[in-house]
């Protein structure tokens, strides 16, 4: 699986990316998906260097009795 | 007289509910219409005129007798093709779902027929809701994107060709096309509509929408259709207000935040003008105007619907694309194959963000009646290979907060332009007052000129 790290730069984890396509569906498919592999791999990073406390839990839906959103229901 | 395709909604069933028009009139005028506007738009899939004139003879009948099903009583609309529609062929406008024929209605759609409506027939949805350009022409200019995903369902509103109809939006399939087309989009709070029996991109983004000629109509729709679905896990157990009776109790002109980050950073020089125009329209008629910086976490926002809706994508389709991926256009298939990729790790940081984000923006609209923004970037682009950018929607997507558009006017390329306003988790009642009233005080109804 692509390395977690949030130091892994763009370039690098969008060839992590590109070789798990290419050993899913060939060199040619992964090729075709090179830039949005790039992007991806961009927003991935982004978001590993911007992750809230600890203590916020996964789960877009919100709470049934407050606008605090909580665990899926 | 007004002539049958130009009524609303309300006024259509106001007229059957009186005896001054008939369901079957109305039903004949619209097919009619269709007839002559459909080879240069191509905004439907699937139309049962047997099926459509049989329910419409069968309101007349009941109309006859003052039996009235509900306040949609003989009012046709139009159904996204991602809608089960028990039946008629519901195929996501998709080669993997060409022959899918649901056995049961969408309990959105089951309740907008409770309500008296008539299915009129399927609209073109982009495949599965997705990016990949539709068939449908804008009619304001057929050079022009329509949008998407919800392509038909705007240009039929539109149009004329029905009064209102289903979309959802994922990113921004609502908003974006409605403004594309000059008509009213609302896109309700997560899990206010059921999406059960609605084909599902991305479980936790995918919210039920409507498009309609005006603010009241769209209330009308909401109301018929909101509502706790126990067998729809993202719908939650709110109470459902009376939408129009808080829209008729409005006592005071609005507080409304005005939002110019990234927002006017985004947009070009004339949808910023043209959103400062409207403001100070609204300023001028009461509203209480204060600008409204958005938070930090605003800035994950994009990423985050990105992230959650390929790897959502890509759970929903895993098992028809491990033997048809050929079978998938080519927007659909890459962002599939990109979810597929995306490890399970980010896909759970992408949630948690998304869950802040949502606190934040929340806290954020706290001293307002609703946000108001431009809704899209500029008009519909010259350009049919894609569907345009739903960057101004998507953090209400993702956040599942609602948000409504109204069309505010026409650029200089005579295409229209829209404002969008958003407001608190379930505050779909105080949204629609606030826009109305704004409605009411920009006082923009659009006809696209071929087509008025």
């Amino acid at each position: 699986m692509a390395d977690m790290n949030a130091d892994t730069s763009a370039k690098a984890l969008a060839q992590v990316l590109a070789a798990h396509a290419a050993a899913k569906w060939g060199a040619s498919r992964a090729e075709g998906l090179q830039d949005r592999l790039a992007q991806t791999a961009q927003t991935l990073l982004d978001l590993r260097r911007r992750l809230p406390d600890a203590y916020t839990e996964p789960g877009s839906y919100p709470a049934a009795d407050s606008s605090e959103p909580a665990g899926q229901q | 007289m007004t002539p049958p395709y130009r009524l609303g909604v309300s006024e259509s069933a106001e007229q059957i509910r009186t005896g001054a028009l008939s369901p079957v009139t109305l039903v004949e005028a619209l097919l009619g219409r269709i007839d002559a506007l459909e080879p240069a738009l191509q905004a439907w899939v699937t139309i049962d005129r047997e099926q459509v004139l049989s329910a419409a003879r069968e309101c007349e009948n009941e109309a006859e007798q003052r039996l009235f099903r509900g306040p949609l009583h003989g009012v046709p609309v139009g159904i996204k093709d991602i809608f089960y529609t028990e039946g008629m062929a519901t195929t996501a406008c998709s080669r993997i779902l060409a022959d899918f024929v649901p056995d049961y209605d969408a309990p959105c759609v089951a309740k907008l027929k409770q309500a008296g409506a008539i299915v009129l027939g399927k609209t073109v949805t982009t495949e599965f809701a997705a990016s990949d350009p539709p068939p449908t022409r804008n009619p304001w200019d057929p050079a022009h994107t329509p949008g998407g995903s919800s392509s038909g369902s705007s240009v039929v509103v539109s149009t004329g060709m029905c009064a209102a109809a289903l979309g959802s939006q994922t990113a921004g399939s609502v908003c974006r096309p409605a403004s594309f087309n000059g008509v009213v989009g609302l896109k309700p709070s997560y899990g206010r509509i059921s999406r059960r029996g609605v084909v599902a991109y991305s479980w936790s983004l995918d919210t039920v929408g409507v498009m309609s000629r005006s603010v009241t109509d769209a209330a009308v729709m909401l109301q018929a259709m909101a509502g706790h679905d126990p067998q729809d896990h993202g719908s939650l157990e709110q109470p459902v207000p009376d939408y129009l009776a808080q829209m008729n109790a409005i006592d005071r002109p609005p507080r409304i935040g005005i939002i110019r980050d990234f927002f006017y950073e985004r947009s070009t020089a004339e949808v910023r003008k043209h959103t400062d125009e409207a403001v100070e329209k609204l300023a001028a008629a009461g509203a209480v105007i204060e600008e409204i910086s958005l938070p930090a976490s605003f800035d994950t926002a994009h990423a985050c619907q990105s992230v959650v809706s390929n790897v959502e994508a890509a759970a929903f389709h895993e098992e028809n694309f491990r033997e048809r991926a050929d079978d998938y256009g080519p927007g659909v298939r890459s962002s599939i194959e990109l979810g597929m990729l995306v490890p399970a790790l980010d896909y759970v940081q992408a949630q948690r963000l998304r869950r802040e984000f949502r606190r934040d923006m929340t806290a954020a609209l706290a001293t307002v009646d609703a946000a108001l923004m431009p809704t899209t970037t500029s008009p519909a682009p010259e350009d049919l290979s894609s569907t345009g950018d739903p960057v101004f929607q998507v953090p209400w997507t993702s956040a599942g907060l609602p948000s409504i558009t109204l069309p505010s006017g026409l650029g200089a390329s005579g295409l229209p332009l829209g404002v969008q306003l958003a407001g608190q988790p379930f505050s779909e009642g105080s949204l629609l007052v606030v826009a109305r009233w704004c409605e009411s005080v920009l006082d923009v109804e659009l006809w696209p000129p071929d087509y008025a």
